[in-house]
């Protein structure tokens, strides 16, 4: 019996948005707007790469609590990438989103080998 | 004196010679001597038998015709005797009569002398009075009054038909005074031409006034009820005077008082009512006069950018004489140091001593002065100290070192002795300049406070601001001496050289990027401090989200305000102060939650975030100037 294939080929498009430095009250509009851009052009996945950031507030954080409440509608997420300076996201453990979203390394989003 | 007696007592002679009539009399007389006083009846009818008896204690005789015998005699000299008592006490008893009635006169007129001038407060209106009703009261021709007050000019009041000179006034005041007991002279040869006899008497005033007041050429020489009228005129005068001096005395306290208010507000306002704010610099000035006007004076004048003059003075002695002196003093050394070129402090104390010498050695009094120049470029103090005391400079870290006066106060000596010395300032270096009004400052068992007490409260607080310190100082100097009252004028300077590495303040539009650059510098500042980085971490946060409160709510994004930020660290703790003017806030900090991060609010976390980050936050709003203030403390390990 001849073997039977089927390919389904499924594209999962996740944004990384990597920043670096301090990610606060003045920086926040700029960052919510590009979400705003990708959410419009249906991309439901995204990846905070938080790993350079000196310091992030809550303006930042807002942004980043906007684009997991605006996903999730549509069954995507938001995935954080914890800094390098352990204290940079205290905010995060201070409001515990910390529990809310899904802390992940870098390498788990672009797998290693590739 | 009985014959004339006998006329109003004729009535009780009809009776007794009706009795002899009707015994079998046929006329009675009653004579006195050889004169008839009465008759009855009037007309004469010749008689045999006749009884003349002659009283034993009077000149009265009665003579009765028609009856005889001794048994008649007898009783006849009874009658005459009865007769002759009667009329005698009658006689006095008149004599009594008028006495009193005479004493009662003199009463009134000393009780309307009293209400006459019981409603005058006015010396010369009181002479007048008592020496116009002193000489009706004593019906004479003259009355006189002499009043001199210590260090003064006598006054003199006269009413007299014979007006005495002023020197013979003032001999009879010498007159009195050498015989004070003596208050009558009958004798004219002591007295001056025209006065035959006088009565003079002291009023009873204080001890700096020496009241007399006379009559004279009364037209019976004076006695003893005199007196003792004069002597009540006397007490009851003497006193009202005293009121009078009293009420005149009040008037002038009340008008020296509102003249010393003014002088006072003259005063404060010449001494420096706000120091100049100076970068890198804290500097508190206050003086507390201890009188209504001091001899206490300071100054804290910018003389150019990098130049600042201090100076604190204290005029030997207190109230008005001392302040005027102050004054002057504060006026020569203000215009040397701002228009006189320079280069040594102690030129600016020559100056004022060649300028004054004379006034402070006029009036025996003398000033001491600080006088010194901060330049903000090398951190060098220079001065001058004209035995002003105490000053102490507080090496960062380091006890008080008092500095003593090198030279001799202003206006001792004539010739320049002035000289100039210098000291390096560090960053967190503190100097004091004051007067001797601190560690002179006494109880109630008259100890002082001293120079050790001040020491150790000047230590106790150098953590502290300038202001802060100063209060500092003035509570434990007023909870030492305790009720006691401040003696002498308290002046003092505390200059604080900050820690400018250390401090720092910013004035910032309200804008998000803006609030950047103090939060950045707060990061920076702690972590020179080599603070934990949780704790930098932390309080850059915290200011940032509260800055950004401030810039989203106060401001409503409105970027046209400004918002002044103080950041201050030291060995305790790291405090964030702000200033904005945007809308106050209606919170109570006490019932601030965090959001539960399942509702995914995407805003209401930083006032929360701010308390879970500080130690301690706190706001008040005042007259349309919001504060703010957040601390972290540290707690270093050893």
């Amino acid at each position: 019996m001849a073997l039977e294939v089927s390919t389904n080929e499924k594209v999962i498009k996740i944004v990384t948005i990597s920043l670096k430095g301090r990610f606060d009250a003045f920086e926040a509009p700029a960052i919510r707007k590009i979400c705003d851009e990708y959410i419009a052009n249906d991309f439901i996945h995204f990846v905070f790469d938080l790993t350079d950031i000196s310091m992030l507030d809550s303006a930042g954080l807002a942004v980043l609590v906007s684009a997991l409440k605006r996903t999730r509608l549509q069954n995507g997420n938001v995935r954080l990438v914890w800094p390098k300076a352990e204290d940079a996201a205290r905010i995060l453990k201070l409001t515990k989103f910390d529990q809310v979203f899904a802390l992940i390394k870098l390498s788990e989003v672009i797998p290693v080998g590739f | 004196m009985l014959a004339s007696q006998m006329v109003n007592s004729a009535e009780r002679f009809y009776k007794l010679a009706s009795i002899w009539i009707n015994l079998g009399a046929t006329q009675v007389q009653l004579l006195d001597e050889d004169l008839v006083l009465v008759s009855i009846p009037e007309e004469f009818t010749p008689s045999k038998s006749m009884l003349s008896v002659q009283s034993r204690v009077s000149t009265l005789a009665l003579r009765i015709s028609g009856l005889t015998g001794d048994a008649w005699s007898s009783i006849a000299e009874s009658m005459l005797d009865g007769l002759g008592s009667l009329l005698t006490i009658e006689s006095e008893m008149k004599d009594l009569t008028a006495a009193l009635v005479e004493t009662q006169d003199r009463l009134v007129a000393i009780y309307e002398l009293t209400q006459a001038t019981r409603r005058t407060l006015d010396i010369p209106a009181l002479m007048e009075l008592l020496v116009k009703e002193s000489k009706t009261l004593f019906d004479a021709d003259g009355g006189l009054a002499i009043l001199k007050e210590k260090g003064q000019k006598p006054i003199f009041h006269q009413i007299s038909d014979k007006y005495l000179s002023q020197t013979e006034l003032e001999a009879l005041a010498a007159l009195f005074h050498k015989d004070q007991n003596r208050f009558v002279i009958n004798d004219p040869h002591l007295l001056p031409p025209g006065i035959h006899n006088l009565m003079m008497l002291s009023l009873p005033v204080r001890d700096k006034v020496s009241a007399l007041f006379g009559v004279y050429n009364s037209k019976t020489d004076f006695t003893s009820p005199d007196i003792k009228l004069a002597q009540a005129i006397a007490g009851q005068l003497g006193a009202q005077f005293e009121n009078t001096y009293l009420h005149l005395e009040s008037l002038r306290r009340v008008r020296l008082e509102a003249e010393m208010d003014i002088a006072r507000q003259v005063q404060m306002n010449i001494l420096p009512q706000n120091v100049p704010i100076i970068d890198g610099l804290d500097i508190y000035a206050m003086s507390a006069p201890a009188f209504e006007v001091g001899g206490d004076f300071f100054d804290v004048i910018e003389r150019s950018k990098d130049s600042l003059v201090l100076t604190v003075g204290d005029v030997t002695g207190k109230g008005m004489p001392s302040a005027l002196l102050m004054s002057m003093t504060h006026t020569v050394i203000k215009s040397a140091s701002r228009m006189m070129p320079f280069n040594f402090p102690h030129q600016v104390l020559d100056r004022l001593n060649f300028d004054l010498f004379s006034d402070f050695s006029n009036v025996g009094m003398f000033a001491t002065v600080f006088f010194g120049t901060f330049d903000r470029t090398n951190s060098v103090l220079s001065f001058s100290n004209a035995g002003q005391s105490p000053i102490y400079h507080i090496p960062n870290g380091q006890e008080p070192v008092l500095l003593e006066a090198q030279d001799v106060p202003v206006g001792v000596l004539t010739e320049n002795a002035f000289s100039t010395q210098k000291i390096q300032f560090s960053n967190g270096d503190i100097f004091v300049i004051a007067t001797d009004g601190f560690p002179e400052a006494r109880n109630t068992f008259d100890e002082m406070f001293g120079y050790e007490r001040m020491k150790n409260s000047l230590s106790k607080s150098r953590n502290l601001s300038a202001k802060e310190m100063v209060e500092s100082l003035l509570a434990d100097v007023n909870s030492f001496s305790a009720s006691k009252l401040q003696e002498d004028d308290q002046t003092i300077i505390v200059v604080k050289v900050n820690d400018m590495d250390r401090t720092k303040q910013f004035l910032i539009p309200a804008t998000f990027e803006d609030i950047r650059i103090p939060a950045e510098y707060l990061r920076a500042l702690l972590v020179k401090a080599a603070l934990d980085e949780s704790i930098i971490n932390g309080c850059e946060l915290a200011v940032q989200e509260h800055l950004t409160n401030l810039v989203e709510h106060a401001y409503v994004g409105n970027s046209d305000n400004t918002i002044t930020i103080n950041i201050t660290c030291d060995e305790n703790q790291v405090m964030i102060e702000t200033i904005d003017k945007g809308k106050p806030v209606n919170v109570d900090l006490s019932k601030v939650k965090m959001p539960n991060p399942m509702d995914l609010a995407e805003g209401g976390y930083g006032l929360a975030i701010i308390q879970s980050l500080m130690d301690d936050v706190t706001y008040n709003t005042n007259n349309g100037r919001n504060t703010w203030q957040l601390i972290k403390f540290i707690h270093r390990t050893p």
